[in-house]
């Protein structure tokens, strides 16, 4: 197996909630809550899961953007919470993110050069002649032209943004990106622009991607790429699915959609139309909606829509089944396949 | 600038409808789902006095009869408790929630035609896999016409016994949906169904539509795809195809299947 590029250890993050007249605490939202998994380097790690399922808090905290609660992350076996500033200022050089809404993430009173040139200047990496010649080279890699460099963000189509968040997280010539739904606000037909682009960079550069988004097509599409296993040997990627703060499943991208063992994974994949054909009658339908991260249900997460922990009897409270009772733990049920069910043992 | 269309529904009215009249076939016989529940509900009335809003605009009702039918409608869509849920605020309902109670309003007066503009676009898939069940259900039950507008092919895909796509502005490919998935004519579907990843088959590699989709202020001439169209031909520049009939139920806009270019047609 390769090098682990970044180790996620039981890693949870509150976020307090004020309230009364002394603004004390009076609850948290558990966005994310106990996750551990590691990205090995040269892989696409998908992260899936519904909209506030703590994807993005996860990717902000790997990234130490934000502090965590507890947990540690490592990169390439240091611990960032246990690093100075001036640190971990110098790893940042090495990581980088893709954020999701390209038309936010752009300052608009910069130029397309500016905003490429200016994790040069921070970290000190170009100037001068040096600086401009790299930003040309940066602004071309990602299909945008030397005359678009001092236009700014509003003179941009939402694929060509999206280019420019691309370009400027190459800017410091990252190992590591996090690339958080980086084409769920673009067109259906810019989309697949902007996963090639990804695509080509990773197979040029070799970089460890975490790719985050609801959407499992696209997931699916960026996790599984045993057609390019000649570049990068022992690759493996794979799909981490989340619920509720929770990891439920991490497998392999062709096991996960072979073979799902969690309930939820099972009902996710089987909830996505394909194009082209009508529903199967076999499509699980969960009740109910997901529940809020401030008092997320007891025991495992997912149990209150989950088809198979159904009370025995309700009213009886020795009956209840263990699901609703004890938080299932992430358990290698067969090699690199993880998955945290009770009914998986 | 406009032109005008007569649009004809049910096929009874051969004149233009007067603003009176056109008022009652809105939100009666014709009746529409918006893209976003939460921007469609007004957020200082309570869901229940929205869909009330519907009804005694179109129906001659006691207000005990339109409560019940309120009580009525909104279990059909699902939603728990409806005498208690039709007297909360919409934000105090869920994403689903709230498109459960637009479609409950939209189903009110039993339309005869439902149009629904990207109905799922803002909702989580597994909500998405509920609400689509549900207007598959209604679609029986009540026996409406469905339009269904989107840019999802797997959800179009659900509902849909005839798909028509549509490119800046035009529509260029239509048939049921085995020929649109099976056997896409037109260059731009063909182009747009491989560029989305799929679940049920391996992507390898996306096909990319060059260039961007045109201004509608100044469209492109002759048949608006042509300047990204790896087919085109000195005819698409210049003259706009028409929709044609080429195989039972499958029409298309596109010189490559007209008569007069017979050389292209065994594609």
């Amino acid at each position: 197996m390769s090098e682990t590029m970044l180790e996620i250890n039981n890693l949870t993050k509150y976020f307090p909630i004020y309230g009364g007249v002394l603004l004390r605490q009076v609850a948290a939202i558990h966005a994310v809550d106990g996750v551990s998994f590691d990205i090995k380097r040269g892989e696409t790690l998908g992260l899936v899961g519904e909209s506030g399922c703590g994807k993005t808090t996860l990717s902000r905290v790997a990234l130490r953007l934000i502090e965590p609660t507890a947990g540690a992350v490592r990169y390439l076996g240091r611990d960032l919470f246990k690093l100075s500033n001036q640190e971990m200022r110098k790893l940042r050089l090495e990581m980088a993110m893709i954020f999701q809404d390209p038309y936010a993430c752009l300052n608009p009173r910069m130029t397309l050069a500016d905003i490429v040139g200016e994790p040069l200047t921070i970290h000190g990496l170009a100037r001068g002649e040096e600086r401009k010649r790299r930003i040309v080279e940066l602004v071309k890699k990602v299909g945008l032209a030397p005359f678009h460099m001092y236009r700014y963000p509003h003179e941009f189509s939402g694929g060509q943004k999206q280019r420019i968040g691309i370009a400027r997280a190459l800017a410091s010539n990252p190992k590591f990106l996090v690339a958080d739904e980086p084409v769920s606000s673009l067109d259906v037909s810019v989309r697949a622009q902007i996963l090639n682009l990804l695509e080509d960079l990773q197979e040029e550069f070799g970089f460890t991607y975490l790719y985050i988004s609801h959407d499992l097509s696209t997931v699916k599409h960026m996790c599984d790429r045993s057609h390019d296993l000649s570049t990068v040997k022992h690759m493996c990627d794979r799909i981490a699915v989340m619920y509720v703060g929770k990891l439920v499943e991490l497998a392999p991208t062709k096991e996960i959609f072979a073979n799902p063992q969690h309930p939820y994974t099972e009902a996710l994949i089987s909830a996505i139309p394909i194009p082209g054909r009508r529903a199967s009658e076999k499509r699980i339908i969960l009740k109910g909606t997901v529940p809020t991260p401030i008092d997320p249900p007891p025991g495992c997460r997912f149990n209150p829509r989950c088809a198979f922990s159904q009370p025995f009897n309700p009213r009886c409270a020795f009956s209840q089944p263990i699901c609703a009772k004890k938080e299932p733990e992430l358990i290698e049920t067969r090699k690199g396949h993880f998955v945290a069910c009770h009914l998986r043992k | 600038m406009w032109k005008e269309h007569v649009v004809f529904f049910n096929f009874e009215v051969d004149t233009r409808p007067s603003e009176s009249e056109m008022r009652k076939v809105r939100g009666g016989d014709i009746a529409m789902i918006f893209q976003n529940p939460m921007s469609s509900l007004n957020p200082v009335f309570t869901v229940g006095s929205q869909i009330a809003e519907a009804i005694e605009l179109h129906q001659d009702a006691e207000k005990s009869e339109i409560v019940k039918k309120i009580v009525e409608i909104l279990s059909k869509v699902g939603i728990p408790n409806p005498t208690e849920r039709m007297d909360d605020y919409p934000h105090e309902y869920s994403g689903g929630m709230a498109q459960r109670a637009v479609i409950a309003m939209a189903l009110s007066c039993n339309p005869k035609l439902l149009i629904a503009d990207e109905p799922t676009t803002n909702l989580d898939v597994t909500i998405q896999a509920q609400i689509l069940e549900l207007m598959k259900a209604l679609r029986k039950d009540f026996g409406a016409s469905i339009l269904l507008i989107g840019h999802d092919l797997g959800v179009i895909s659900e509902l849909s016994d005839r798909i028509a796509v549509m490119y800046a502005g035009k529509l260029v490919e239509s048939s049921d949906l085995d020929g649109i998935f099976q056997k896409p004519m037109h260059p731009y579907t063909q182009a747009l169904l491989e560029s989305i990843p799929r679940l049920d088959v391996k992507t390898e590699r996306l096909r990319i539509i060059p260039g961007t989709v045109p201004r509608l202020i100044k469209p492109p001439p002759g048949c608006r795809f042509h300047p990204r169209c790896e087919h085109a031909m000195k005819i698409c520049s210049e003259q706009e195809p028409q929709l044609t009939e080429v195989d039972k139920g499958h029409t298309v806009a596109c010189y490559l299947y007209t008569a007069n270019n017979k050389s292209n047609r065994s594609r």
